[in-house]
């Protein structure tokens, strides 16, 4: 055989990863192969495959007989929109896509390559977790991998695709990245499987209930963005990385400026301020094109985060959704956001934050499960964000909610408000309650004095006046003429010092 | 599986607020009956340290429970006399099941 051929057969047999079997029963778990994954989501012709040689180096256990294609997993650069990015793909073809030392090294390999390069690093986890026959050392490898995931944490994006099982320490790897992706029916992330649920604890659980798509996105918040199919996630991951930058020095890439698709009129507020609207309507009516990217969509829905662009620049919106909840601020919220601000001010995305929240959540349950630490991380990101940070009143802004939602006071550049803006220390009915309770009870009829005393407090406080008097709004206009405004107010603010450069780095409640 | 969240009315401070709810919100909370001693997490009885009519104190070891490869000590909340004693050696228990009341 000559070297030629020799070569071409060698590649083609490690490209085939776990060979024609293995890949035909991945099919049939409605599942693309890895190397599928990866053409799929890169420009076509941009791939550089690396260590596509590499092998194990394991001997007990049988394994020193076992060839195993590529370690188990794809690893390399290519583009996405002509940008270059790093990525790699767990095989479950593979020896189960199982991580051992060779596979790790692959992964950091490609990890630095991101960070020296300062490109965003892209991996797809489709593995049943470590290597049980190469001990210790696939325990080195996931600490290898977790301490860049670490370090490189704001430095470049993130991205992770759990596009099959990712069980035990493996989930980790994705949770320290910035974005998650799942996939219904294919992804599962667990820390302890069914399995080992059913033996310790007796508790009869499946895959999907435990940590499906669903699951994740909707009731822990572990994954981001949820899709039907993988090539859904593929459009996704497309559609996200076009609104960031490569890395954290980099401009956030600029687009042509678009006019919304709908124009923003009054009617967007009920006349009744106890009814709820949509404020995706709202973001709809600002953001060119009216094209907005939501984040966490079905993970704590009573506020809303995501990309956006406004006059060809990329944001960061944050708003309460008074169609769930009210909009208030609860201790899930409280995360979501914050974890949102972090990302935006790390990668230098300004934030624009829409106001309508009566407030923190009322209950024991909310209390017990730490609301005050939890709503601090809010507080907390928006202090310490230095981006752009402007700020749009639309109704409702009362309170402690009030000053977390990016009041001027925690920094924002600048505060606009509608006229039907109401920023006031509580609701008029509750402080109607308070502040007149003697007069209430004194007089004949308690009921009529109440809602005299509520319809007064109302008409004094429950509008943007006051708080514009003091300079706390800077700006008051009418919902039509509010893109414009927003768009000069981006335009004019500047990236903040807070002068505190010689911190390592400050201590955010967790 | 998520909750199914429907328009219900909202109270916050006294001003009401129609919007979706989800059926987890508003679930009335009740303070736990520290005369019950219940399994925290399922597993193995392995020992039964205490009897009916027992005056035990407070910090006394009511029972062994095995669980998560490890002999977890319950024991006494209060200072108070054993009324019941629901499980015996060698059960198997669920989480939450009861197994001595005090009173």
């Amino acid at each position: 055989m000559s070297l030629k051929t020799m070569f071409r057969e060698f590649v083609s047999k490690l490209q085939k990863g776990g060979g024609d079997v293995a890949q035909e029963k991945q099919r049939k778990r409605g599942k693309l192969t890895a190397r599928e994954r990866v053409d799929e989501i890169l420009d076509s012709e941009s791939f550089l495959e690396t260590d596509l040689f590499v092998e194990h180096s394991s001997t007990d256990f049988g394994m020193d007989t076992k060839k195993l294609a590529g370690d188990g997993v794809i690893t390399g650069f290519g583009k996405i929109d002509q940008r270059p990015v790093a990525i790699f793909a767990q095989d479950f073809t593979v020896a189960g896509g199982s991580l051992g030392k060779a596979h790790a090294a692959k992964i950091v390999k490609v990890m630095d390559g991101a960070g020296n390069k300062k490109i965003p690093l892209i991996g797809i986890n489709d593995s049943g977790g470590a290597r049980i026959q190469e001990g210790v050392d696939s325990l080195y490898g996931y600490g290898e991998i977790f301490l860049r995931n670490t370090t490189f944490s704001g430095v470049i994006p993130q991205l992770s695709l759990i596009l099959g099982p990712c069980a035990g320490g493996a989930v980790y790897s994705p949770a320290l990245t910035d974005f998650v992706f799942v996939v219904e029916k294919i992804s599962n992330m667990f820390i302890t499987g069914p399995q080992v649920i059913k033996t310790v604890l007796g508790e009869d659980v499946s895959p999907e209930v435990l940590g499906g798509a669903i699951t994740h996105t909707a009731i822990t918040g572990n994954a981001h963005f949820y899709a039907k199919t993988e090539f859904e996630a593929f459009e996704q991951i497309k559609r996200l990385l076009s609104f960031l930058p490569a890395n954290c020095l980099e401009t956030p890439p600029r687009a042509e400026s678009k006019p919304p698709l709908k124009e923003l009129t009054d009617k967007v507020i009920p006349d009744n301020r106890r009814k709820a609207y949509d404020v995706i309507d709202v973001i709809h009516g600002l953001v060119d094109d009216s094209d907005f990217m939501q984040v966490h969509e079905l993970y704590a829905k009573n506020i809303v985060v995501g990309f956006a662009r406004i006059d060809g620049k990329p944001i960061g919106i944050i708003a309460n959704q008074p169609k769930f909840l009210a909009g208030v601020l609860d201790v899930n919220a409280s995360d979501k956001a914050a974890r949102f601000i972090r990302f935006c001010d790390a990668f230098g995305i300004s934030l624009l934050t829409l106001v309508d929240t009566p407030g923190y959540l009322p209950g024991v349950d909310q209390e017990h499960a730490g609301v005050i630490r939890h709503g601090a991380k809010l507080l907390y990101s928006y202090s310490e964000a230095t981006v752009p940070k402007v700020t749009l009143i639309m109704r409702k802004a009362y309170g402690g909610a009030y000053i977390a939602m990016c009041s001027r006071h925690l920094g924002a550049s600048s505060v606009i408000a509608w006229p039907t803006a109401e920023i006031a220390v509580m609701g008029a009915e509750g402080a109607a309650n308070i502040v007149f309770r003697k007069e209430i009870a004194a007089s004949e009829d308690p009921e009529a004095t109440r809602q005299k005393k509520i319809q007064e407090y109302e008409d004094k406080f429950a509008n943007p006046y006051v708080a514009a008097s003091k300079g706390y709004v800077d700006i008051l206009t009418e919902p039509n003429k509010t893109r414009d405004i927003v768009i000069k107010a981006f335009e004019y603010a500047g990236e903040q010092d807070h002068g505190n450069s010689f911190r390592r780095h400050g201590n955010i409640p967790l | 599986m998520p909750d199914i969240s429907e328009v219900k009315k909202l109270n916050i401070d006294d001003t009401l607020y129609e919007t979706e709810v989800p059926d987890s919100y508003g679930v009335k909370w009740e303070p736990k009956d520290i005369k019950l001693i219940t399994a925290f997490i399922p597993g193995t009885v392995v020992e039964v340290k205490t009897i009916v009519g027992a005056k035990v104190k407070t910090g006394d070891i009511l029972l062994i429970l095995d669980a998560m490869k490890m002999h977890n000590e319950l024991t006494a909340p209060i200072d108070g006399i054993v009324e019941v004693v629901a499980i015996s050696n060698g059960e198997r228990v669920e989480k939450n099941q009861l197994l001595i009341r005090l009173k």
